[in-house]
């Protein structure tokens, strides 16, 4: 790990920043001092602040593992960039009024875990505004981090729930399956009726372990995927390891749409009940594909 | 075929993560790659899903002389595993009474050097055990995962010295990196920790560390890589560029000489 690496790995995006610096022909840390300000700022896809904030850093790390100051002949350089940076901003920003607030969107699993990692960079000990949880090669307009705090100033202006109120019909941030690589996560519109554990064929979902869901009372994959992992553990008696493997196989078959395997040839018995034992094969769930 | 294990003393350090994600990350720069479980615990097998499935393991390959192609599996990522169980806990007590046990692995991958491009080992929490050992004399490159925690440091070196002691020096000793992971850029602790490793190490330490991330273990709880749960997550990113970074390197062959790590080139 080079020194130039080091500083983005410290006080940056680590590979994404190192990237861009790379990128921007900067291979070194004391190429660094090349770059002006806004050059160094639009390159790191931050804020001028946090851009000075970077070379200060830099040129610290470099005194540490040289000895020497980066750059020699010009002590008041920072002096009078963060002078100019101070000149060329507005007046500290009063929390903006904006329009009554819409309804806090369903956000899919991808975009809330973005969310917790936006959260975590924000809660960073450094003043730095990187857009962490941009794409790599891209940037966002607005931070996450931005986004969850508007809502939670609109959740506190609302008070405290009233116990005797009915619930109020609030989105809440409810975890998705993870998209299938289209733009929007969840379940597909064209997914209507729930997908019965007779039929269905899925890694893992043997006959024995559709029987301990449905003797448990679980009686169709959205049964499955609406339980909680510890419930479906403690009524079938499936392992709990096992059995979060197999709700989040089942979650991402519904998102999928997932129809019964076969559901026109083979019409689900008539009892609904699940079809004699069937050995298994010799070759068990995970035989070797031919090679 | 390059052949890379990943190996520390030290328990949960992420030996096992990093191998599963970086098998990912590999495979999406269109390699060849085979991920062999080394450890009893079978834990890569598990992090794939794979665990408790019939059919031939490592253990097999090792103790029976099995072939290796007959305990391969193909996972929903793209590459192969060569799954462990816990019949592997064996070796080490057989190994004793064997002849020439540390060369088996060797002696099992060359008869797959054609189809694959990498090959992952994770090797086991221990670095001077023979299964460690079959791992380190079968690798053209070794890893060692530390976590930028307490006690890292320390270990590190300990550990590093250890897995040089394994090499016999009749084969060309493996390159050595350091790979650095659990990050957490938040605390002036773990930045503190990178700094001592990137003086100790030096060039040696990837360019990448692998920052914290609950998608990790999520993932693993879920039976993916992370790419496939999180594709545009930091830990992606970091697995990513951590391919790329392996890609840079130069090329070596087993028993040839190897670079010094002065040349081995950084990201970019």
């Amino acid at each position: 790990m080079d020194a130039l690496a080091l500083l983005c790995n410290l006080h940056a995006d680590g590979p994404d920043t190192l990237q861009r610096l790379k990128d921007a022909g900067c291979d070194r840390l004391e190429l660094l001092e090349a770059f002006d300000l806004p050059e160094l700022a639009r390159t790191l896809e931050a804020r001028e602040e946090a851009a000075l904030h970077f070379l200060k850093e830099a040129r610290e790390l470099a005194q540490r593992l040289t000895g020497r100051a980066l750059e020699e002949g010009e002590p008041d350089r920072e002096d009078q960039e963060a002078e100019r940076v101070s000149r060329n901003q507005p007046a500290s920003p009063q929390v903006p009024s904006r329009e009554p607030p819409s309804p806090t969107p369903m956000v899919s699993r991808d975009a809330a875990y973005e969310l917790e990692e936006a959260f975590d960079d924000a809660a960073s000990e450094t003043e730095l505004d990187f857009h962490t949880c941009a794409a790599p090669g891209g940037g966002a307009d607005d931070p996450l981090a931005d986004v969850v705090l508007q809502a939670w100033r609109e959740l506190d202006a609302e008070g405290p729930p009233d116990r005797d109120a009915p619930a109020l019909d609030r989105d809440l941030i409810v975890p998705q399956p993870p998209p299938d690589g289209s733009a929007e996560g969840g379940r597909e519109a064209g997914v209507q009726e729930p997908s019965s554990l007779v039929t269905i064929e899925l890694e893992g979902w043997t006959t024995d372990v559709k029987r301990a869901f449905s003797d448990a009372g679980f009686v169709t994959l959205d049964d499955v995927v609406a339980a909680d992992p510890l419930s479906l553990t403690q009524r079938s008696g499936l392992g709990f390891t096992r059995v979060v493997r197999l709700r989040f196989l089942a979650e991402r078959a519904l998102a999928e749409g997932v129809r019964a395997a076969g559901s026109a040839s083979h019409a689900a018995p008539q009892s609904g009940r699940l079809p004699a034992r069937e050995p298994e094969s010799a070759a068990g769930p995970f035989a070797s594909p031919a090679l | 075929m390059e052949t890379w294990a990943f190996a520390n003393q030290k328990g949960g350090c992420g030996k096992t993560t990093t191998a599963v994600n970086l098998a990912a990350a590999l495979t999406r720069c269109d390699q060849r790659v085979l991920l062999v479980d080394l450890d009893p615990q079978a834990h890569a097998t598990l992090a794939l899903g794979q665990a408790g499935g019939a059919g031939p393991t490592i253990a097999q390959v090792l103790l029976d002389g099995a072939p290796l192609e007959s305990s391969v599996r193909q996972v929903e990522s793209g590459f192969s595993l060569c799954p462990a169980s816990l019949a592997l806990a064996e070796y080490e007590t057989i190994a004793e009474r064997r002849l020439r046990t540390e060369r088996a692995l060797g002696r099992a991958l060359a008869s797959v050097e054609d189809r694959f491009d990498w090959v992952l080992i994770d090797c086991p929490p221990r670095a001077d055990g023979v299964l460690t050992a079959n791992a380190v004399r079968a690798a053209t490159g070794v890893c060692l995962v530390v976590e930028t925690g307490a006690f890292a440091l320390q270990g590190a070196i300990r550990a590093r010295s250890l897995l040089e002691r394994l090499h016999d020096g009749s084969d060309a000793a493996p390159r050595y990196r350091v790979l650095a992971t659990m990050y957490d850029r938040r605390t002036r602790f773990a930045r503190d920790v990178l700094l001592g490793m990137q003086a100790r190490f030096g060039r040696e330490l990837f360019d990448t560390a692998i920052r914290e991330s609950v998608g990790l273990r999520e993932a693993a709880a879920y039976g993916c890589p992370v790419l496939d749960l999180y594709p545009r997550g930091r830990a992606s990113a970091d697995f990513r560029a951590l391919a790329r970074e392996l890609l840079a390197q130069p090329h070596v062959e087993r028993g040839a000489g190897n670079p010094s790590p002065a040349s081995y080139p950084t990201l970019g």
